[in-house]
């Protein structure tokens, strides 16, 4: 059997496209747990709020306990995940986790530099934050997060410029912004 | 040391590929593999018969909940068949191999 230069090149080629795309799948069958359980949780905090916002303690907390709740499901998910694939090894694997510490502490200090910000305002920052952050964790695993990412920006701007605050922009942005996350999780899932 | 002809036709090509990137001895659903691969049916059946009369792959059948499984792993002479073909694809490339 004789094979040539270019017939070799093709088949490391299809070999490094096999790779990739079992990445990319991979990448997928981790990530779309998160985008539902957060996609939920952005449903249930902002139809709360369109309701029963104009309650003091529900519009001061719904927020922060359904974020906090989140965060709880999201480890327990995440440590669950670990024992299924394994210990990981690697001497980085305290990165994502501070990644995501830096992020939210430049979030936090670009708020107080930028006070003060309305309630639409926030809404429309974590909004277009969640949808960049899945469109730059799509280049490198996979397009599928890049269009759920770009659904999300799309969508959040188009509340912000398209409904004034109130239970309208909230139920828009729980129904519309928070199911598109929980239907492009199970997008990634269907894979 | 030439290329290895099985392992070398196009789908094979990228089912030991896909294999190779599952932890040793993990074992893939058939199903999952077509769906990867965007194989049909039978021609996948095919490939994974020769791949498994060569010894590259190891075939799983049983039931779940009474509904048939296959699953697929790649065995260790699999594993070094596959990285000895992808070492002298590379060789050729960089000129270290003759054709």
């Amino acid at each position: 059997m004789v094979i040539s230069k270019d017939e070799a090149s093709q088949a490391l080629g299809e070999i490094e496209a096999a790779r990739g795309r079992v990445f990319s799948l991979t990448a997928y069958a981790y990530t779309a747990p998160y985008l539902i359980l957060w996609g939920i949780a952005w449903m249930f905090a902002d139809v709360i709020l369109a309701f029963w916002g104009s309650i003091p303690a529900v519009g001061h907390w719904t927020w922060p306990a359904t974020a906090l709740a989140g965060t709880v499901i999201n480890m327990v998910i995440a440590v669950a995940a670990s024992g299924r694939g394994g210990k990981s090894t690697s001497p980085y694997r305290w990165r994502p986790l501070a990644a995501a510490a830096i992020g939210l502490l430049a979030v936090v200090a670009l708020f107080f530099v930028m006070a003060p910000l309305n309630g639409k305002q926030v809404h429309t920052v974590f909004g277009l934050l969640a949808g960049v952050a899945y469109m730059l964790m799509g280049l490198w695993l996979g397009w599928r997060l890049v269009a759920t990412g770009a659904a999300v920006t799309i969508l959040t701007l188009a509340a912000f410029y398209g409904l004034p605050f109130g239970a309208p922009y909230l139920l828009f942005m729980g129904l519309i912004v928070g199911g598109g996350l929980v239907l492009g999780g199970l997008w990634l899932r269907k894979v | 040391m030439g290329p290895d002809e099985i392992i070398h036709q196009s789908l094979r090509l990228r089912i030991m590929a896909t294999l190779n990137t599952l932890p040793k001895a993990e074992k893939l659903e058939f199903t999952r593999l077509k769906a990867i691969l965007k194989a049909t049916d039978g021609n996948l059946g095919a490939h994974i018969a020769t791949l498994e009369n060569a010894g590259y792959v190891a075939v799983e059948k049983d039931f779940v909940d009474k509904k048939p499984r296959t699953r697929i792993s790649m065995t260790s002479a699999g594993r070094r068949a596959f990285e000895t073909h992808v070492g002298y694809l590379r060789g050729l490339l960089d000129g270290a191999a003759e054709a």
